[in-house]
């Protein structure tokens, strides 16, 4: 395959909910998922077809790479492969998230009356 | 839906993926997708995850043709030009054989249509969630007791909730089948109203559409009393004026600030006006721990909390409130269920089953038109011949025939879909009985997006066969023949009599079902009810407090409104009572003097009714020993009641209970004597036996609210208006509420298996139809077939009734092959209708005997005219066709 021809910004949510949950770890596809379910508390969810298409895409572009797991956290089920954060995929998430926290200023700069009160 | 299935689902989506996805991933994806499901199953899971894998394997394939678009130039157009081509092809085709072309589509449109129809109605009912935040963390709450698995919630008990139950986000509280007289506009009117806690909407996640919700300052005693409006009613009342905020409104005498309207879709209740409960929380219903008024809970539950560890909580806290408070909550718990399973439980069997009737209809849609297919095959074999001799491939004339069905069946589809939104109006004007959510069935995206699917599926369902048949055989050895291809017309005909055998059995499963409601609906309407509903006319008075709170007041007005009753010429007999047979409310723990005491908590529940003497003489009930009440028993007098039989029964066996002594709740409660039993009255529900009642005398037990029922002369419908006069007599703001008959409360009762009945009539009807249909067009084409060898028969010198013989045999083998199946099919599915069934087992034999006769008599009728025109068959014409 040939390497991404441009780094996609602002990235796909579903690139950066997985690099978020990722981590420091090295995860498969469905302990990304729980994982993800657990952080934001059940309140969005990752969903396999989207998951897993973007997890190919993601190791096409170099944002993350197949791991060994964690001694003792191989689990009997089927043979399932692991992720890990490239450094690449860490710089993405960074700019990622600086894009992020630039429009967040905006609205806390501008304060729309359509904001719900809490995030006032 | 099962965990296999729902895979097999998710499956079927991931195909939408390019194939490299699915070699590299496709195996964890399943698995992913299988943990996920045991985790938390759901239908609405596996469709949205399916659906997500459907959206991002397409969105793959799309990046990957981008990407591969630059070094593999367009191969794949010619795959478009065909497809063209054959549309085209086949639409001319379709136009040159109006007749076929019109039965088809009408037979597709008519499935289409019946399964669009219903699935409108599964999915705005059962599938699109509740119109409250993430329903599935509501819950509905009550209280138990070891006798009655559900009673209605204590308010002191309900306000230990609070904060005392870890599961719970937050509890609210609420009745929402209180009813409030509302005066000063207008004349006045008894409504639906509703009490709720501050905290109702909040739990449920609802806001008013204009103005504001309840706060917690508006929910006690002494705050300045407040109202919101639903909807409906601020429409009908207010013309949906927005300058209804702040206006006030008189409730029972109290006038009310209107400050806010609720969205339209919110019906958790029928409730027209909802007031804060917190202002009667000093009177003694919601005062006393003991008392359980009509307060039903609603809960959110905190994120991912089940229903056992909700149930765990409860336990707990409930020991806790048994010890704080032994005689008050002596044998009390509380348990709930998702709200979901409240609001649809009822109604979710009879829709599944309707769904399972339209599939079946489809299905026999299916069989006719593969069998129309199959006749017009034999007439195309010539043209697919010479299309093969001259060098098309097999998969392509394959793939052009379904085209031509796909062609067909989304013309089908789309008369369908006209059908279906038809039937929809229809059944929204009907207003069939009791269907939850009613008011948000409608024909849209989701459901349009089905009836292509389904379409689709269905031309291939019902192209597939004919097409790989006409296609296969030996075509050029047709062209030989010149055309009569006899071996591969009985091979046609084998085919042919195969789905006429799965027709029959298809639609015996639909008559058995049809027939089972039925007979079903006959015994639950022939149940002897215990009273005679026939000109009878019932309606409410309720008796403000404020404005008589004496009971001697309220006692001699009663008296004063019998009287005046009566007056009316074409009234025979009057009588109040407080509750109305077919729905008794008021359950009470009684204790038996004769018989060992039990430990407070488990005394024996019965229904409670306060009635008049006359009301056992005006709704015909008979005695069956002593006496009913007289004018004796007056207020100061020895207390009577009179009992049901099943009470005498339950407690008395064979012993006489005249004479004996009850007492209803507390030790300190007086003995009452038993001075009369009466037949058992269906005061539970038509399906369910009485638990018991006793009837006490108004005079003796004061109450402000009562129904008044009148018996009159048959036919004298207008006497409402006489009574309503006689009401508004005694005082102007007093409503006489829910004026009817008693039979229509009663059908009323049955409304829903009627409607199942009807809708599962309907399709076991067109069924028939298409069977009908179906078996004549396949006596007749193997009629046709052996019109040369009938003919040779009849010259050799056959009689003509062995003939006719004949072809009665035939059609008595199939159609009996096909009810063995279907029999057995049917006995198999029947436990899916085992709900919606009362007093007939799903296996009742008289159902099945009788539908295999009807369709036995059917299969006869329709083949008669092919025999007919067997038995009329000139040996010498036939002869000479050849």
């Amino acid at each position: 395959m040939s390497p991404a021809r441009r780094p996609a910004l602002p990235m796909s949510p579903t690139a950066y909910q997985v690099l978020l949950t990722l981590g420091d770890d090295a995860l498969h596809g469905y302990a990304i998922m729980r994982r993800f379910e657990e952080l934001t508390r059940g309140a969005d969810e990752l969903l396999p077809g989207t998951l897993y298409t973007t997890l190919g895409r993601m190791v096409e572009l170099g944002w993350i790479e197949e791991a060994s797991p964690r001694r003792g956290e191989e689990s009997n089920g089927p043979p399932r492969r692991h992720y890990r954060i490239t450094p690449q995929g860490r710089k993405a998430a960074k700019a990622e998230s600086e894009r992020m926290r630039r429009l967040v200023a905006v609205v806390k700069q501008e304060r729309p009356d359509w904001l719900p009160e809490r995030a006032r | 839906m099962t965990e296999a299935l729902a895979v097999l689902l998710f499956r079927l989506a991931t195909l939408a993926m390019p194939a490299s996805v699915r070699a590299a991933w496709g195996k964890e994806m399943t698995a992913a997708f299988r943990a996920t499901w045991r985790r938390r199953p759901g239908v609405r899971f596996a469709l949205r995850a399916s659906a997500d894998a459907v959206r991002a394997g397409m969105a793959e394939r799309w990046r990957l043709k981008q990407t591969r678009a630059d070094w593999f130039p367009a191969t794949r157009r010619p795959h478009v030009k065909t497809l063209w081509q054959d549309l085209k092809y086949g639409a001319r085709t379709l136009l040159r054989n109006p007749g076929f072309t019109a039965v088809a589509v009408l037979t597709l449109g008519l499935g289409i249509g019946a399964n669009t129809a219903i699935f409108t109605v599964v999915n705005s009912v059962l599938l699109r969630p509740l119109p409250y935040r993430e329903p599935g963390r509501l819950v509905i709450l009550w209280e138990t007791t070891k006798e009655l698995p559900q009673i209605l919630v204590s308010y002191p008990n309900f306000l230990d909730w609070r904060g005392r139950v870890r599961s719970f986000d937050d509890a609210a509280i609420y009745n929402g089948y209180s009813q409030f007289t509302v005066t000063g506009k207008d004349a006045a009117e008894r409504v639906r109203g509703g009490l709720a806690s501050a905290n109702l909407f909040d739990v449920l996640g609802v806001r008013p559409a204009i103005g504001r919700g309840f706060l917690p300052a508006d929910d006690k005693v002494g705050a300045p009393p407040v109202a919101l409006l639903s909807d409906a009613y601020w429409k009908r009342k207010f013309g949906a004026d927005p300058g209804v905020l702040g206006q006030t409104i008189t409730l029972d005498g109290t006038s009310h600030t209107i400050v806010g309207v609720l969205p339209p879709r919110v019906r958790l209740t029928q409730s027209e006006i909802w007031i804060p409960i917190g202002l009667f929380a000093n009177t003694e219903q919601f005062q006393e721990r003991a008392n359980h008024p009509g307060t039903i809970g609603l809960a959110r539950l905190k994120p991912g909390v089940t229903l056992a560890q909700m149930q765990s909580d409860l336990d707990g806290l409930y020991r806790q409130l048994r010890a704080d408070h032994p005689a008050e909550n002596a044998g009390i718990s509380a348990a709930g269920d998702w709200i979901a399973n409240i609001v649809l439980g009822r109604i979710r069997p009879a829709l599944y089953v309707l769904a399972g009737a339209v599939g079946l209809v489809l299905l026999i849609c299916c069989v006719n038109v593969a069998n129309l297919l199959l006749g017009r095959a034999a007439g195309r074999q010539r043209e697919l011949a010479l299309r093969v001799a001259i060098g098309a491939r097999r998969e392509r004339i394959v793939a052009q025939l379904l085209t031509e069905s796909v062609l067909l069946a989304l013309v089908g589809g789309a008369l369908g879909v006209v059908l279906a939104w038809g039937g929809v109006q229809v059944l929204l004007t009907l207003q069939p009985g009791n269907i939850p959510r009613l008011v948000e069935i409608r024909l849209d995206a989701p459901v349009l997006g089905f009836a292509l699917l389904l379409s689709l599926v269905t031309g291939v369902a019902f192209g597939l066969v004919p097409a790989l048949q006409s296609a296969g055989g030996n075509l050029v050895g047709v062209l030989r023949d010149g055309g009569r291809g006899a071996t591969s017309g009985r091979h046609s005909l084998r085919m042919r009599s195969t789905l006429m055998v799965a027709e029959v059995a298809l639609a015996l499963m639909l008559l058995v079902g049809a027939g089972l409601l039925i007979r079903s609906f006959q015994k639950l309407t022939s149940v002897d009810l215990g009273v005679d509903p026939r000109n009878v006319l019932v309606g409410m008075v309720s008796l403000p407090t404020q404005a008589y709170p004496k009971d001697e007041e309220r006692q001699a007005l009663f008296t004063g409104l019998l009287e005046r009753v009566r007056a009316i010429p074409q009234v025979t007999d009057a009588a109040l009572s407080s509750d109305l047979p077919v729905n008794s409310s008021w359950q009470t723990g009684v204790t038996f003097e004769a018989l060992p005491a039990v430990a407070p908590g488990s005394e024996p529940l019965l229904n409670a009714v306060i009635a008049t003497p006359e009301w056992f003489g005006t709704l015909r009930m008979r005695v069956i020993a002593g006496r009913v009440f007289g004018t004796t028993d007056a207020q100061h007098a020895p207390p009577v009641m009179v009992i049901s039989r099943s009470v005498a029964k339950r407690f008395f066996g064979d012993k006489s209970a005249l004479g004996q002594r009850v007492r209803m709740g507390p030790p300190s409660a007086p003995w009452i004597t038993i001075v009369g039993v009466v037949d058992d009255v269906r005061d539970t529900g038509m399906s369910v036996e009485s638990r018991g009642t006793m009837y006490l005398p108004l005079a003796q037990a004061p109450a402000s609210t009562m129904w008044l029922a009148v018996r009159t002369t048959p036919g004298a419908v207008a006497v409402g208006a006489a009574l309503r006069k006689a009401v508004e007599a005694i005082n102007k703001d007093l409503p006489l509420a829910s004026l009817g008959t008693l039979d229509d409360r009663v059908s009323g009762e049955v409304a829903q298996p009627r409607f199942s009945m009807l809708m599962l009539g309907i399709f076991a009807g067109i069924a028939l139809l298409l069977a009908a249909i179906g078996i004549y067009g396949v006596i007749s084409y193997s009629v046709a077939q052996r019109t040369h060898e009938l003919g040779v028969r009849i010259a050799l010198g056959a009689n003509r009734m062995s003939v006719v013989g004949m072809v009665v045999r035939q059609v008595l083998t199939m159609t009996g092959l096909g009810i063995a199946i279907g029999g057995v099919a049917a006995l198999l599915a029947g436990s899916v209708l085992a709900k919606l069934l009362f007093g007939v087992r799903s296996s009742d034999p008289v159902t099945f005997v009788a539908v295999a006769l009807v369709l036995t008599a059917v299969a006869l009728v329709a083949a008669a005219v092919p025999a007919w025109r067997a038995a009329r068959l000139d040996p010498v014409t036939a002869l000479r066709a050849e």
